[in-house]
């Protein structure tokens, strides 16, 4: 029997195919054993001929027409001609088919998506202005596994909103789109991550197997939102209240230990000085040898300045020394030095002046006492009320502090860090 | 005396980089900074805000929790229900619906408008044996399929499959499948009579009856990792013969018939 005429042709029926691609012709034979080919490719609107290969020895039913041997946006018509060893020959029906650039699309570049939402878009091109058929937009997590698509659309624009996108977490998009030729193009899958300021939590969730077949699941959460005046924020992670302040007053109760750890910048320091030339007069009043004295000038503003009577050689001119005429031994007398008015009249006090708010760093309530944390003359001192309870001398202007109250011992650690 | 029920904590003169306040004494007085304790009252960071509790939402309100949950080897959660936020206290959620497998189940915190943050998990493997029967919708109702009475019985689910075969004049028939696919079985349960708990049989099964008869949907899963979403019909009562006042027993026995899959199970209720 002789070889039949070639059938099942790839390239017909109207096919559209791109030219600047190479495309791999193929065909069946019957009836006999193909040994030579050859084919024809004509323009269909002029019967021109644009491609052809003469007769050529092969048993393969295939050929590949090489990329732009034809160019795109044409018909053309095609026919292929088979041999037997008997020199039989048989001539394929015409087929017909298309060319057409492939489409382009371009995904519009995303960044990092600071939104659990994001609007995708991209754009369509295609060579010869044949217009978009249907596009798809896909969404892969990390491991590009899809986890969302946005099914076949027909709108002219490529926009798909993709929604619960989670936070420090890297997705691939992709869109994919057909020209109304039926060719298809995709911009491949496209990493993008996504960062947006979320709620951070620290839940203690804990899940256990529970009576009736269940689990039960637990939590605490614990939310405080501090209030301020006259503040800023320094570079998103520190807060300035040189000028202001800032509380916190609610969603907490300390009943009685506790640890503080507070870190501190631009601690400016106050010099709080004794005038060397202060003079004190005295009443008459009997000094013995635990007495102290009380001094103050209410209308003083700045340091107070009074002169020191003695009659006799103070034995340390930083003592402050009074003299009973009458008293055959002289008394020396400690000095505190504080802007606090004592409690009572048992501690010597020199009234200096210095307004305690500006010293004061950090202040906490309770309901007893209150504790103040203040730096001044190179050191920071912590206040239980109006009693000084621990005192750190260190010198800087960042500094690590931590405060610990444990019964009734309350201890003050501070040290310097670098700028 | 120390100082009692501090309540409040002002900041100023200076630039604060964070303040972190804790119960313990007992613990690392280092410079280097700590995550949220489980002994910290209060943690400020200033990132941009005044927040200082263990959850940070730039000053909005966290209103409520969604509880998700999904299996360890899948992606895609699915929400089991709501919990409103109470702020400093220990809250719980009790899910009857999962089947004996491994979860992870997810924490959102949701907060006033609507946003979704940042989620917190924890994994779990389910362990419980016996069959049960979970109303969803209502975890009053719970029937236990977990004790027996003799022997150490077997429930058999049958695979009800659209298959529909075809003789021809050839040698073998044609079998052409549809999507039917559900499965059935029987299940009984042995419910233990206390009277001095003032039950009786009639009590029991009254309870019983009641839920089995509200029409809706149950979950019905095992401690082999079977989980179907059934209905429920034909409930027979059986009881000893020589009973007595203190041997009072009763096993029900019921049908099951699959009629949703488990996530749109979720979907629906």
């Amino acid at each position: 029997m002789a070889i039949q005429k070639p059938y099942n042709i790839n390239l017909s029926g109207g096919i559209v195919i791109p030219a600047e691609e190479d495309f791999t012709l193929t065909w069946s034979v019957s009836g006999a054993v193909q040994t030579h080919y050859a084919l024809e490719i004509r323009n269909n609107s002029d019967n021109t001929l644009v491609h052809s290969v003469t007769k050529t020895s092969s048993y393969v039913h295939s050929y590949l027409l090489l990329a732009n041997t034809l160019s795109n946006g044409n018909e053309y018509k095609l026919s292929i001609t088979v041999w037997d060893e008997s020199d039989n020959s048989a001539t394929s029906d015409l087929q017909i088919f298309q060319t057409s650039s492939r489409p382009t699309v371009t995904l519009t570049p995303v960044g990092t998506i600071g939104s659990p939402a994001y609007s995708f878009q991209a754009s369509y091109f295609q060579a010869e202005s044949v217009p978009l058929r249907y596009w798809s937009a896909f969404l892969y997590d990390n491991n590009q596994n899809l986890i969302n698509q946005s099914g076949l659309q027909t709108s002219s624009t490529i926009e798909h909103l993709f929604s619960n996108l989670y936070s420090e977490h890297t997705y691939f998009i992709e869109f994919q789109v057909t020209s109304e030729k039926g060719l298809i193009n995709t911009t491949g899958k496209v990493s993008f991550n996504v960062l947006y300021t979320t709620p951070k939590i620290s839940t203690g969730l804990t899940a256990e197997n529970n009576d009736n077949a269940s689990i039960k699941l637990l939590w605490n959460v614990v939310q405080i939102i501090g209030e301020g005046e006259n503040f800023s924020y320094v570079n998103n992670e520190k807060i300035d209240v040189t000028n202001g302040k800032v509380w916190f007053d609610s969603g907490f109760t300390i009943e009685d230990n506790f640890t503080l750890k507070v870190w501190l910048e631009s601690v400016t320091n106050t010099f709080i000085n004794l005038n060397p030339s202060a003079s004190i007069v005295a009443s008459s009043t009997p000094i013995s040898n635990t007495s102290n004295l009380w001094l103050e000038d209410s209308n003083q503003l700045t340091e107070l300045t009074l002169p020191l009577i003695h009659s006799n050689t103070a034995p340390n001119p930083d003592q402050l020394w009074l003299e009973d005429e009458n008293q055959t031994t002289p008394q020396t007398l400690g000095v505190i030095l504080d802007y606090v008015e004592p409690g009572s009249l048992t501690t010597a006090w020199v009234d200096l002046g210095i307004d305690a708010e500006t010293i004061e760093l950090i202040k906490l309530n309770g309901s007893n006492a209150t504790l103040y944390l203040r730096y001044f003359n190179n050191g920071f001192h912590l206040y239980k009320d109006n009693i000084l309870v621990d005192s750190v001398s260190v010198s800087g202007s960042n500094y690590y502090i931590s405060i610990q109250q444990n019964g009734e011992n309350l201890t003050l650690n501070a040290e310097v860090l670098a700028s | 005396m120390p100082v009692q029920n501090i309540s409040s904590i002002e900041l100023k003169n200076c630039i604060v980089d964070e303040l972190h306040l804790r119960e313990r004494t007992d613990v690392n007085l280092t410079s280097s900074k700590d995550t949220w304790q489980i002994d910290t009252y209060l943690l400020a960071q200033f990132f941009n805000n005044l927040e200082a509790g263990s959850i940070v939402n730039n000053g909005i309100e966290i209103v409520q929790f969604a509880i998700k949950r999904r299996k360890l080897s899948e992606i895609n959660n699915i929400t089991l229900g709501y919990v409103d936020f109470v702020n400093g206290e220990v809250s719980e959620y009790f899910d009857y619906t999962q089947g004996n497998d491994d979860y992870i189940y997810t924490l959102v915190p949701i907060a006033e408008n609507g946003l979704e943050g940042t989620v917190n998990e924890v994994q779990i493997k389910s362990d419980f044996t016996g069959w049960w029967i979970i109303d969803k919708t209502d975890s009053n109702n719970i029937l236990a399929c977990d004790t027996f009475l003799d022997g150490e019985p077997s429930v058999f689910t049958q695979l009800n499959q659209g298959r529909v075969v075809l003789e021809t004049l050839n040698r073998f028939p044609q079998v052409y499948y549809t999507d039917k696919s559900y499965h059935t079985f029987t299940l009984s349960a042995a419910v233990p009579i206390n009277p001095e708990e003032n039950n009786s049989t009639s009590k029991e099964y009254s309870k019983i009856l009641s839920m089995l008869n509200s029409r809706k949907p149950f979950i019905a899963k095992s401690g082999s990792g079977d989980l179907y979403i059934v209905e429920i019909s034909n409930l027979r009562k059986g009881t000893p013969i020589n009973t007595y006042f203190g041997r009072d027993y009763m096993t029900v026995n019921f049908d099951c018939l699959e009629i949703l899959s488990e996530t749109d199970y979720h979907d629906l209720y």
